[in-house]
């Protein structure tokens, strides 16, 4: 964060202010101040022109602390006031017939017919509008002396408030123009990832606003809103109508840097859809760079010999920008309109080029976002949600470790090592055994995660450990089971036949998850998903905090659902608990195929579950379950008990195992590299779908989520697995 | 505006305690504040319009509430005391609503009934601070700011009031308003959000 701007620099804004216009520069010479501080003053010019809600004076601002009340409508409660501008107010308030918050905008008593009927033209234009994307209108009315529309209630910032938020924890000021380090978290992957995922909705939502004839006009980060932090909807349609007309008080608190150089006035040429577009540029520009295009450039680019989208060329401030995602700005940035995407569908076909192609420098793989985009539009919601703090936490430097080795040790004298298999990396399954001597207690080992099989008196356990450098990982029998737990259940797992496989999607954009050959030893799956009731013994005899979902009071409901909200190391805890371990990715694909190599757990045809399941309507739209307020209710509609055989359907493998396809999604045990400095640790991979969360049945091959190993991740759920053990 | 020019010459009276002229000047005074917060009100346009009565009440309480001198030299002066009595009781009612959120302190006798936002009154409390800070730093601006932000007056009206030229007023104004706004941190999240619509 910036230090305090020191009195002195409003005393030179003062006289900067008394200044004319012309002699400012001059002025500015002569005070002989550093980049930065000349930097700081010019910012302070800029803001000293803008309106300011201090204007408003102590009743425009603090209209409650002078007695005055909020409004009243019949039907609604108003809870409290999110924003008000030159033209009205915003309140939130409860609908008291259906239960639900609403926002409620109203213009100003007096206000005149002329913007009531702005207000009536925007309701309309958003009534003819259907997007998930956008928020949508429920009512307009009119109560007594004023008039109103009611929209849905988004929980959550604007994009400019995040946007805020970032630059303060990546210490970049809206008006620097140092570029911005490669290392930077803003250009991690994970980031990059979320950015994209963000504009290619807002290019969505927009596409649809096109295609039925509306030109926003007023686009820009404070009319995004951001739910939870991550999903978008664009806000205030109609707004920059009231702009048009030259109306003043509706540019309180604007800034005219999102708008396109026909609407500034400063070219002549008509407001078409590829404003809009020029708009989406810029928001582009100031996700990647955290700044904005340089202001009037584009006036400027005509005088000087700046090309005309040079002046927007994002790589200016961060030059670790793949290419053709700077090319994609610049087009959108386009002085001339012709030069642009002509509408926001156009630019959203360009950027799903950009994300099908070989991205610039070619280091910089977005294979996964284009996995992940493409293919699936599921992310790992929790990963994005708290990216600020992330990227805090990713400044702070890794040190380097004192040594590369690490090693595992065991505390329980009558336990021993039996075998480690190395299963590191982007692991799908097991590598090669590491020869160690018999009866080993204590191994010591390169950096990496593995596969450790340890024999005690009562049977064998199975354990992912992730060795740190410079680490001991101690393991402690007396947490387990300790019991033969396999013995106890046999009916309830199957057993795949160990051999070779072959395992991976040639379509695969992941190296990780391209065809490959692996030989697995032979292993017993569960024939169901964990459900609530399993899983709550763990958590009261290990003391594990419960899933999310529980609520502060469980509900024995949830008993023979499948178990969801746990983390991957979660899922790995409790199968150790049990005396079991969790099925590594390839393992859980060739469990899922059937021996007989089908795409589907009951054959080779993808209609088949959706036929069955097609009466829980399905939205044709990917949610994050993670973050979904609803989750609950979606849970409760979407999910199956484990082990009810005819909810399940078709959904169960010749062997017999069910819910691969369909109910919850699965952690497996295998992993992806970390995906940028703002992540830290691995990514876990699951399988398999979630209830809801995408529309189309996954083939076995298809990997669902990828998420950090220890988030919590609503939709998915787990199965263990055990190697058949050679011992007995 | 001859109103004005009459609480002058009552002040000047009332200052020796005539009884018609203290009456006088009390209604006068009351019908001033009345327009000025009306004035304010009317500059925002809140759906339901506030209802000034039950503030300029205590303002004016604590102007000519017992025990107090009256010994405004002029008409600036009252405004003076004027606009910060004003100030004063919107700082009790916002620590009154921040200790009443805390579930500490008693509401001290308000005769307002409707819930002070909880939002407002810290960030009115955390405004107030730093206009403490100004009034140390540069006590010609901070008069500005009070006479601006809690009197409701105009430019010009300032301008007569403190006898700086209007140009003057209008860039203490300006950078004030810079000062308060760096100064609060202008941390969105932190905010009476303020839309731009």
């Amino acid at each position: 964060m910036p230090g305090r701007i020191p009195e002195i620099m409003f005393e030179r804004l003062a006289l900067l202010i008394d200044a004319e216009e012309s002699e400012r520069d001059d002025l500015i010479t002569r005070f002989g101040l550093s980049e930065d501080e000349e930097s700081t003053l010019r910012g302070l010019i800029r803001d000293a022109a803008e309106p300011s809600e201090f204007d408003l004076g102590v009743a425009g601002m603090f209209p409650t602390l002078l007695g005055g009340s909020e409004p009243r409508l019949s039907g609604f409660t108003i809870k409290e006031e999110l924003g008000r501008g030159g033209m009205g107010v915003v309140y939130l308030a409860s609908d008291e017939t259906l239960h639900r918050d609403v926002a409620i905008k109203f213009i100003r008593a007096g206000a005149g017919t002329e913007a009531e009927a702005r207000l009536l033209a925007e309701a309309r234009t958003v009534a003819r509008l259907d997007h998930p994307k956008i928020v949508p209108v429920h009512q307009f009315g009119s109560e007594g002396d004023r008039v109103f529309i009611v929209s849905a209630y988004i929980e959550g910032q604007t994009l400019r408030d995040h946007l805020e938020g970032v630059r303060r924890s990546a210490n970049m000021p809206l008006d620097s123009t140092e570029p911005l380090p490669a290392n930077s978290p803003v250009n991690s992957r994970i980031r990059l990832i979320w950015t994209l995922k963000l504009v290619r909705d807002l290019c969505d939502a927009m596409a649809h606003s096109h295609r039925a004839g509306i030109v926003h006009r007023d686009l820009k980060p404070s009319n995004i809103l951001l739910k939870e932090g991550d999903r978008p909807y664009i806000t205030d349609f109609g707004i920059a109508v009231c702009g048009s007309t030259g109306d003043p008080i509706t540019q309180v608190g604007g800034t005219p840097r999102y708008m396109a150089p026909e609407q500034s006035g400063d070219i002549d040429a008509p407001i078409t859809p590829s404003s809009d577009v020029f708009a989406l540029g810029v928001v582009l520009y100031e996700l990647l760079t955290l700044r904005q295009p340089p202001q009037k450039a584009h006036a400027e680019s005509r005088a000087s010999s700046i090309t005309a989208d040079d002046w927007a060329d994002p790589r200016r401030l961060n030059p670790a920008i793949p290419v053709e995602l700077a090319q994609l700005a610049r087009t959108a940035c386009a002085v001339t309109p012709t030069d642009r995407f002509q509408d926001a569908g156009e630019m959203l076909a360009a950027l799903d080029r950009v994300l099908a192609g070989p991205l610039t420098p070619p280091g910089l793989s977005l294979a996964r976002v284009r996995w992940w985009i493409g293919r699936h539009r599921v992310i790992a919601a929790a990963a994005f949600t708290a990216i600020a703090v992330g990227a805090a936490a990713a400044l702070v430097p890794i040190l380097s470790a004192p040594s590369s080795r690490g090693g595992v040790r065991l505390t329980d004298p009558s336990t021993q090592i039996l075998t480690i298999s190395a299963f590191d990396g982007p692991a799908r399954s097991l590598g090669t055994q590491i020869p160690i001597r018999s009866g080993s207690r204590r191994v010591e080992l390169p950096r990496g995660r593995y596969r450790i099989t340890v024999g005690t008196n009562a049977g064998v356990h199975e354990l992912t450990r992730q060795i740190v450098a410079g680490q001991t990982v101690e393991i402690e029998l007396a947490e387990f089971f300790g019991g033969p737990a396999l013995a106890s259940q046999p009916s309830q797992m199957v057993l795949i036949p160990g051999g070779d496989y072959v395992v991976g999607s040639p379509q695969s954009p992941l190296d990780e998850t391209k065809p490959a050959a692996v030989t697995i030893q032979s292993f017993l799956i569960d024939r169901f998903e964990v459900t609530n009731a399993e899983y709550r013994r763990f958590v009261r005899a290990t003391g594990s905090s419960p899933p999310v979902l529980w609520g502060n009071e469980y509900d024995p409901v949830l008993d023979p659902l499948p178990v969801v909200g746990i983390s991957q190391a979660d899922a790995r805890a409790y199968a150790e608990w049990v005396g079991k371990r969790l099925p590594t990715d390839a393992e859980w694909e060739i469990a899922a195929g059937g021996l007989d190599r089908r795409a589907y757990p009951w054959g080779n045809d993808p209609e088949i579950l959706k036929t069955v399941q097609a009466s829980s309507a399905m939205p044709a739209v990917a949610i994050d379950p993670s973050v979904d307020p609803d989750a609950w209710d979606l849970y409760l509609a979407g999910v199956h008990a484990s082990g009810d055989l005819q909810a399940a359907g078709p959904d169960c493998t010749p062997e017999g195992v069910y819910d691969l396809a369909g109910n919850v999604a699965e952690w497996t045990d295998s992993v992806l590299a970390p995906l940028g400095p703002a992540t830290s640790g691995e990514f876990g991979i699951a399988k398999g779908n979630a209830f809801r969360m995408m529309a189309s049945v996954p083939h076995r091959n298809q990997l669902l989520l990828v998420a950090n190993a220890d988030d919590r991740v609503l939709g998915i759920g787990f199965r263990c697995a055990a190697t058949v053990s050679t011992q007995n | 505006m001859s109103d004005a020019d009459d609480i002058t010459i009552l002040l000047g009276e009332a200052a020796s305690r005539s009884p018609e002229a203290i009456d006088r000047l009390l209604r006068l005074v009351r019908d001033e504040l009345r327009l000025r917060a009306a004035r304010q009100i009317d500059h925002i346009g809140t759906p339901d319009s506030i209802e000034p009565t039950a503030l300029v009440h205590e303002v004016y309480l604590r102007l000519f509430g017992s025990g107090r001198e009256l010994d405004w030299k002029n008409r600036q002066h009252f405004f003076m005391a004027a606009t910060r009595a004003m100030h004063d009781v919107l700082v009790e009612r916002a620590r009154a609503a921040v200790a009443e959120k805390r579930g500490g302190g008693k509401r001290p006798l308000s005769l307002t009934t409707d819930p002070v936002t909880k939002g407002h009154a810290e960030r009115f409390l955390e405004l107030d601070d730093a206009l403490g800070l100004l009034e140390r730093l540069r006590p010609d601006r901070a008069a500005v700011v009070r006479l601006r932000f809690y009197g409701g007056f105009t430019i010009q009206e300032i301008s007569e009031l403190t006898g700086m030229s209007e140009r003057t007023v209008s860039r203490e104004w300006t950078v004030a308003r810079i000062w308060l706004k760096t100064e609060l941190g202008d941390d969105p999240t932190q905010q009476t959000k303020f839309t731009d619509f």
